[in-house]
């Protein structure tokens, strides 16, 4: 019984063979044969245009301006790029592959790879850079543009076919303009955008392109920040989104020769950005702004320095000028001074049993301290407002004092950095506390704007 | 029973009948013609393919690489430069005692190398991994310059990550990996120096597994010369302390190791990449 039951198997499995090779394929041609022509398309395309190809990246629109980049790709497998964030043309290799379709990759070192390279810090931080590709997906190729999306980031990217002035002279205008949105070394820290009647205060940040603003409401005095990118033109700058203020919208900037100042160039808007020691318009209640919801403001806190590896790395970020961003050169060299001692942070603190503001340190014993512990040692301030629209303080010592730790009152004490972080504060001009984005503020000097220190409410 | 078996005989046969409609063979549908040579390529394969069958790969492939990390490929003006100092303070001094058979057995089949760093979410970096017996990484040399302090950390790694190809190859005793049972964390970059010396560990990666243990004991062995050896084993706590017994203990098993797997004498062995390293820095 059970032979024949197998046996009523045998024509089934006949069935099963012959269905394996009667199959109709919709395409005549296998998958990897197609892939494999596409490729070969793409080639003959992409070394076609005389000047190459431009593009655009935009690697995240939320954060990052715009990188403008011309590519001549040769049919011996190299590729010329000129871009307009870096000055020399890098040479390389490219080639095409099957991962996620057909693949571009610039398999060699380029101006590419510098937007993706993540030594560049961000924010004080190392290990994101600025979002860059280097292999693209590609989703569409004709005579007129290449469309891919990036391979790391999924962000799209399209080639257009160059033009001979784009090597000869507009890449380097690009960046020649983007140059010049950077602070001047030494230059006041004031930057005033004035449009028609209004103005806004600018901060820009170089690696990522984009640019803080700072204006007052027209209506309610309130004073608000946002955010815009930027990006080169033949002419200045294109700030995306524009700048909309009291009613007044600029998306352009002219760089003039001759005055060496960007001028707006938007069309029924007059107007030009300056530098200047001078607030450029009462940040009015900033003080209260500062204050509110928040017990202290501080420089960033270097999260472990108890002498192991970890800490000696956010140590490592402070000394090659990581933390520049967050104060001005002559308090750069005395916090590292105070982080090599064991601060984590310096404070300032609001209120401590009902009184205050306080000048406080904060911190481990030592650098190579083993322990978790901090410590925090305070010094009373006084502070005076200098006019009614709150936006100005003085502070002065008051010779009182808390600690948690007197080793660790005297290791702060005792260093070159407390006295000029000290001297800084104290300084009888006083401050101008000026609101940027994401809950910071800039004290500012108000006899010198070019001492500075960036602090942030937690 | 018999029967049934003829009747599966012609059914398997059935099987290879159906496959026999296949296309008939043609040329590879791959492309497997090789990139063109560049003058980079010729001395590669001169220095290191050629003789020792060891691919140096520097252009970028996605799968060469850990996806997870965010990685650029090596400027290629950095390849050689680089590859001449391991080939002296690496491949020299091993095949000067191991000899030519022996370094071509356990010499690592790929060298890859990364221009940025591996950045991790803990906030470490990796410089460096050899995988499978067969393959070395050397990561962050676009912003590691050759220099003197570079050429003794260059040769650090690349004797670390070979001392896990012959670990791949034949495994160390596993008495070694008793001495610090017990020890090992994965918070080893929270311990200060000291510390880590003091429980009987050569550095503090030594101290995140048994195997980074013994390729650190290694590495750091021929990279500082005796003396400095024995500064560090006098930090430990010198002899009588734990630090210092436990070191030794390791140092006794790696020798033995290297001589009776390998038949290589690490003191001889430091005596020639002590020679190289200085060598190196001299000719910069």
């Amino acid at each position: 019984m059970k032979k024949r039951e197998i046996l009523w198997l045998l024509p089934l499995l006949f069935l099963l063979a012959r269905c394996t090779v009667k199959e109709d394929y919709i395409f005549e041609e296998s998958a990897t044969a197609r892939i494999k022509a596409y490729i070969t398309a793409c080639e003959a395309t992409i070394t076609k245009p005389e000047y190459g190809w431009k593009a655009l990246f935009e690697p995240n629109k939320q954060s990052l301006g715009g990188y403008n980049i011309v590519m001549k790709f040769a049919e011996d497998g190299n590729v010329r790029m000129v871009c307009d964030f870096l000055e020399d043309e890098t040479t390389s290799t490219y080639s095409f592959n099957e991962s996620q379709g057909a693949v571009l990759c610039m398999d060699t070192y380029s101006a590419l790879h510098y937007l993706a390279d993540p030594r560049i810090p961000r924010a004080g931080v190392l290990g994101v850079g600025l979002e860059g590709e280097f292999e693209f997906v590609i989703k569409e190729v004709t005579a007129d543009s290449m469309v891919f999306t990036g391979k790391k980031w999924g962000e799209p990217v399209v080639f257009y076919p160059a033009e001979e002035r784009d090597w000869t002279g507009r890449m380097a205008a690009y960046r020649e303009h983007i140059e010049k949105m950077a602070p001047q070394e030494d230059s006041p820290f004031f930057r005033a955008l004035t449009m028609n009647n209004t103005a806004v205060n600018i901060v820009y940040d170089p690696p990522t392109r984009t640019i803080i603003y700072t204006y007052s409401d027209n209506v309610s005095k309130e004073i608000l920040s946002a955010s815009t990118r930027v990006y080169g033109t033949d002419e200045g700058v294109r700030l995306s989104p524009e700048i909309r203020v009291n009613g007044v919208v600029l998306d352009r900037l002219r760089y003039n020769q001759s005055t060496r100042m960007f001028e707006v160039s938007t069309p029924g808007v007059v107007g030009a950005l300056r530098y200047s020691n001078t607030p450029p318009f009462p940040f009015y209640k900033s003080l209260n702004m500062l204050r509110e919801r928040s017990t202290f403001a501080c420089t960033p806190r270097i999260g472990s320095l108890s002498g192991n590896i970890t800490g000696i790395l956010e140590l490592l970020l402070a000394l090659i000028g990581g933390h520049s961003s967050y104060m001005t050169s002559e308090l750069q060299l005395g916090y590292r001074n105070l982080a090599l001692a064991g601060m984590k942070q310096f404070r300032i603190i609001w209120d401590i049993d009902g009184e205050g503001p306080w000048f406080s340190l904060f911190g481990a014993l030592s650098f190579a301290a083993m322990d978790d512990l901090y410590y925090s040692t305070s010094y009373k301030l006084n502070m005076e407002i200098l006019r009614d629209d709150e936006d100005q303080v003085r502070f002065t010592w008051a010779n009182e004092k808390q600690t948690d730790n007197a080793q660790f009152d005297t290791n702060m004490s005792i260093q070159a950095g407390f006295a000029a972080f000290r001297l800084f504060i104290t300084d009888p001009a006083g401050f101008t506390i000026v609101p940027s984005a994401n809950e910071r503020f800039y004290l500012v000097n108000l006899a010198d704007s070019r001492r500075w220190l960036l602090l942030s409410k937690e | 029973m018999k029967r049934l078996k003829y009747l599966l005989l012609a059914a398997f046969m059935a099987c290879f009948a159906a496959c026999s409609d296949d296309d008939d063979f043609q040329d590879s549908i791959l492309d497997t013609t090789p990139d063109p040579r560049t003058p980079l390529d010729d001395w590669i394969w001169d220095n290191f393919t050629n003789d020792y069958n060891i691919r140096v790969i520097y252009k970028w492939k996605t799968f060469e690489v850990s996806p997870e990390l965010l990685l650029v490929p090596v400027d290629e003006a950095k390849v050689i430069p680089f590859l001449e100092v391991i080939q002296k303070v690496w491949m020299g001094p091993y095949i000067q005692l191991g000899g030519e058979v022996f370094f071509k057995e356990t010499a690592p089949k790929q060298i890859a190398l990364v221009g940025s760093v591996g950045f991790m979410e803990d906030g470490l970096y990796l410089l460096g991994e050899a995988e499978r017996g067969r393959r070395i990484t050397i990561l962050g040399l676009n912003t590691r310059p050759i220099n003197a302090d570079r050429v003794e950390q260059f040769a650090h790694d690349f004797h670390h990550e070979y001392t896990h190809i012959l670990n791949q190859l034949k495994s160390y005793p596993t008495a070694f990996e008793t001495i610090s049972a017990g020890s090992y964390t994965t918070a080893w970059t929270q311990v200060s120096l000291a510390n880590v010396l003091g429980q009987g560990f050569i550095s503090n990666y030594a101290m995140s597994d048994a195997t980074e243990d013994f390729a650190e004991m290694v590495s750091w062995f021929v990279i500082y010369d005796a003396d400095r050896w024995d500064l560090r084993l006098q930090a430990a706590g010198g002899p009588g302390a734990e630090g210092y017994t436990k070191l030794k203990e390791k140092e006794t098993i790696m020798l033995q190791y290297m001589k009776n797997m390998y038949n290589i004498d690490l003191y001889a062995l430091r005596d020639l990449v002590q020679v190289e390293i200085a060598k190196v820095i001299a000719e910069l």
